[in-house]
């Protein structure tokens, strides 16, 4: 009797995780494709030639498979000096730097972009001093390749700040010790002893680096001007005319089969294998002195300008947050102008984006939570063809850019589908929230994955031993175990969803703007002179506050996540 | 008490288990005793009913109990890392399965107080996280745990293998000690033969999914019935045939013989004088010293209880002597 229930409730849930992932996982991708390739109810190539006789997509895609190479080398360059600075030499006042240059982890994407908009932008605070100094530059002298270029270079560090840094750490000091033992100067140490260790780490990051770069789409909204389009910003261009919508999939596509080939590319470098210390007693690093006086100068003043960059649209955004509209559209800091409205506003009149990215944000990652722990549980606990077949399912995601999920759901949904009985589910809170759940899905399978299998499989057999039936034994005993890790999942992928805006930008529902997108319309709004930068500030500051909360819990004292 | 009749398991094409046949009596202390992968962890998670067996029965005072759910079967479990809960306090550990089992609160704590003393856990240890206690007290906690829901039988797995040689002698002692104080019916697993010899009443000694041999501790070390026994339990030396010619003794068969038995300087009425021997180098233990002895190209091993000074010196040359009755033979290629 009992054998059958469980068989009826195993065969229940599996039925529920294959619908998933037929539904929302795989019939988007094929929505797009057919899309593409199939018009009037045959095969067409159309979309292709199409593509090709339109200048717009053509340069699009130029400047996306430009931007991204260059991204990687101004990145990388720019990641692994700010790493060395604060963890590998001796730089004065490396701890007040490391904090300068981690701040991209508490806002990034659209919100950071508008922060430098801010600073750099038409009429922005550095702009008016440059012009004071060049009468001659043009006040939208910020925009195209070179300014996008700026923004994602120092947009994307923060990788570096985390993954890097702890390959650094993984240094074992005895090998630099003996390393100078053998006669090696300093250089020849950081080239050949400690760079290898890092180039795993390095290959990596530099990999998502690429795909950012290729499937941007604040920056180049925000800075590109009218000269520099991106595939990204111009599918969403696209997408809103009935006419161009094969192109529109056809670009989203081009993105996702990128994705896929360079992921490939980057689990073949990766099967080459990791430097592992072989050390029986590892040391931990110690700080190396710059012993040549001039480049000892020179990248201190490199490291101290880094820092201004990094610090100076986040110190902004605060001070002016504080500031009246009239001080904000002046760019001129005054401390009589200080004032708390701003924030009385935004958390009075103008908190409906904030409540809903914040509903959409939490109903996601507690949705993901929960299809994630039942998942895990599936794949630990059955180990066979069907769950791994699971597990690959639903690293679909991880595999395709933003932009090509957002599409596919779009286009999927936006008219009635039997397989969703027939429930057209455009514009509604449920595809956002879909969409906010499925791109948090790869991210949170890995590690809720890590969380079981680091659990004792005896305590199970204990608790089933001392006569608790299977489930009471899962929620008594397992989950108690990997709760902390769950919450810590469940807090980064919420931090992350706040501000979102390149599923956002495609899905939203004009009735319900999310806060990613309100960011977006404000930036460009208070570009062209209006009042609102003020609630853009308030809310970049809000969100900060949040990060840093999140950031303090997940990371700092007792983690419960390895990642620091 | 426990009856398990013709077991099985068979994992895909590898058979764990073949054609296992043990009772064990009502109070003993019953021993599964091998080397890694034998099947010894195998047929206890069998007995405890976490492995469904391909064939054969197990039976409790009479019932059968093959198909019963692991929750149902009232046999206590010590794992090997106790796989105590981490997330709770020492008491709330020994409550689980009282809980679980719907037990009143007044009684959960009289029978928690009741099993804390008599593993000798204070009031102060009941409220720490597990983490909190050094090895000994957590197998005193997995003891408890699994004993306060007053089981039929206890299994314990391995329990010692995780601790370090001195605390190790020191828990096999405490836990013979709990198991005549409560008496009950205990299933032992493990590969460390001086532990299986000194805490059991009857062992079964495994290889390769079978039985070798199932008996007394004497037994087992005395009269090992295979090879594989003889070589498995304690030290042995090997009688070569240059060593047999000199004796008339059969060489046709493979011949072992105890350390403790072959005898230097020492001949008595029923021994066979073998002869000079030749001491090459000794291993002191403290409680005794082993010598090694080339005995005209057969290297063999005695032991003399330690008596304060060396009793033979290297190059120094001794009568070895031994009784014929001590021999261990097997026939050749008995060796599992």
């Amino acid at each position: 009797m009992s054998l059958t229930k469980k068989n009826i409730t195993q065969a229940t849930i599996f039925t529920g995780l294959v619908w998933f992932i037929v539904v929302f996982l795989i019939a988007p991708n094929i929505t797009t494709v057919t899309d593409v390739f199939w018009q009037d109810g045959e095969f067409t190539m159309r979309a292709i030639e199409r593509m090709r006789n339109a200048p717009r997509a053509m340069q699009a895609l130029r400047n996306s498979f430009i931007i991204a190479p260059v991204l990687s080398v101004t990145v990388g360059f720019v990641g692994v000096t700010l790493v060395l600075i604060t963890d590998y030499f001796k730089v004065f006042g490396a701890k007040i730097l490391r904090l300068g240059y981690m701040t991209t982890l508490l806002y990034s994407g659209i919100v950071l972009v508008s922060g430098y908009v801010f600073l750099y932008g038409n009429n922005g605070f550095v702009t008016n001093i440059l012009v004071q100094i060049f009468p001659n530059l043009e006040q939208d002298w910020f925009s195209g390749f070179w300014a996008v270029l700026f923004v994602m270079t120092f947009a994307a560090t923060g990788n570096h700040m985390i993954f890097i840094r702890n390959a650094l750490r993984s240094v074992d000091y005895q090998t630099i010790e003996v390393a100078r033992n053998l006669g090696a100067s300093s250089f020849t140490i950081l080239w050949r002893v400690v760079l290898p260790v890092l180039l795993p780490s390095l290959t990596a990051v530099t990999v998502f680096t690429f795909l950012g770069g290729l499937s941007a789409i604040a920056a180049p909204l925000l800075v590109g001007g009218p000269d520099f389009r991106a595939i990204t910003p111009l599918i969403l261009q696209l997408s809103r005319l009935q006419g161009s919508r094969d192109i529109a999939a056809l670009l989203a596509l081009i993105l996702g089969v990128s994705s896929i080939l360079l992921i490939a590319v980057f689990s073949l470098l990766e099967k080459r294998g990791h430097y592992l210390s072989v050390s029986k007693v590892k040391t931990d690093l110690v700080k190396q002195k710059i012993r040549n006086p001039v480049v000892n100068v020179f990248v201190h003043i490199y490291a101290y300008v880094l820092f201004l960059i990094y610090i100076s649209p986040v110190v902004m955004i605060v001070l002016f947050s504080f500031t009246d509209s009239r001080t904000i559209a002046r760019r001129e800091f005054n401390f009589s102008a200080l004032t708390l409205d701003n924030y009385i506003a935004a958390l009075t009149q103008n908190f409906s984006p904030f409540m809903t990215s914040a509903i959409y944000s939490f109903l996601a990652a507690t949705g993901v939570a929960v299809l994630m722990l039942l998942v895990c549980r599936i794949i630990t606990k059955h180990k066979g063809k069907a769950s791994t077949a699971i597990e690959y399912a639903f690293m679909i995601p991880w595999l395709l850019p933003t932009v090509l999920i957002a599409w596919g759901l779009v286009a999927t949904f936006n008219r009635p589908q039997w397989f969703m009985f027939n429930q057209p589910l455009a514009n509604t809170t449920t595809i956002m929230v879909l969409g906010y759940l499925i791109i948090c899905i790869p991210f949170t399978l890995r590690m809720t994955r890590a969380s079981f299998f680091s659990i004792d499989d005896t305590l199970e057999d204990a608790a089933k031993n001392l006569g608790a039936k299977p489930m009471y034994a899962f929620l008594r005993i397992i989950i108690p175990v990997i709760l902390p890790s769950v919450l810590a999942i469940f807090a980064l992928n919420f931090n992350r969803l706040l501000a979102e805006f390149d599923m956002s930008v495609f899905m939203y529902n004009p009735l319900s703007v999310p806060l990613g997108v309100e960011i977006e319309n404000l930036t460009m709004a208070g570009d062209s002179g209006g009042d609102s930068a003020e609630l853009v500030f308030v809310y970049t500051v809000i969100i900060m506050a949040i990060s840093a909360l999140v950031l303090y819990l997940v990371y700092g004292r007792n983690s419960k996540i390895g990642i620091d | 008490m426990i009856d398990l009749s013709d077991i099985s398991v068979d994992f895909g094409n590898f058979s764990a288990l073949t054609g296992i046949n043990i009772e064990v009596r009502e109070g003993e202390f019953f021993t599964l005793l091998g080397p890694s992968g034998c099947g010894k962890t195998t047929l206890l998670r069998t007995i405890t009913g976490f492995i469904a067996p391909t064939s054969g029965t197990v039976s409790v005072s009479g019932k059968d109990i093959t198909r019963l759910d692991v929750e149902k079967r009232n046999i206590g479990m010590v794992f090997q890392n106790y796989a105590l809960f981490p997330s709770m306090s020492v008491y709330e550990n020994i409550a689980f399965g009282l809980r679980v089992k719907k037990i009143p609160k007044g009684d959960i704590r009289k029978k928690i107080e009741e099993i804390a003393h008599r593993v000798e856990l204070d009031e102060t240890q009941m409220t720490r996280k597990v983490n909190q206690l050094s090895g000994g007290q957590q197998q005193r906690v997995a003891i408890a745990r699994a004993l306060v829901t007053s089981p039929s039988i206890i299994c314990l797995d391995e329990p010692l293998s995780n601790l370090d040689a001195k605390l190790r002698i020191q828990l096999r002692n405490e836990l013979k000690d709990l198991q005549r104080k409560f008496g009950i019916t205990t299933i032992y697993v493990t590969h460390d033969q001086e532990e299986a010899l000194t805490l059991s009443d009857r062992i079964a000694v495994l290889n390769k999914g079978k039985i070798e041999q199932l008996g007394k501790p004497n037994e087992i070390y005395n009269h090992s019935e295979t090879e594989f026994v003889c070589n498995f339990i304690g030290d042995i030396n090997r009688l070569t045939p240059e060593f047999l010619k000199k004796t008339d003794l059969p060489m046709d068969k493979t011949t072992y013989i105890r350390l403790e038995q072959l005898y230097a300087n020492a001949p008595k009425q029923n021994h066979i004088i073998w002869g000079e021997a030749k001491v090459t180098s000794s291993e002191y233990y403290g409680l005794y010293i082993k010598y090694t002895i080339d005995a005209q190209g057969t290297t063999l091993k005695i032991v003399e209880k330690n008596s304060g000074v060396a009793m033979y010196k290297i190059g120094e040359n001794v009568n070895l002597s031994f009784d014929p009755s001590s021999l261990l033979q097997y026939e050749r290629g008995d060796q599992s």
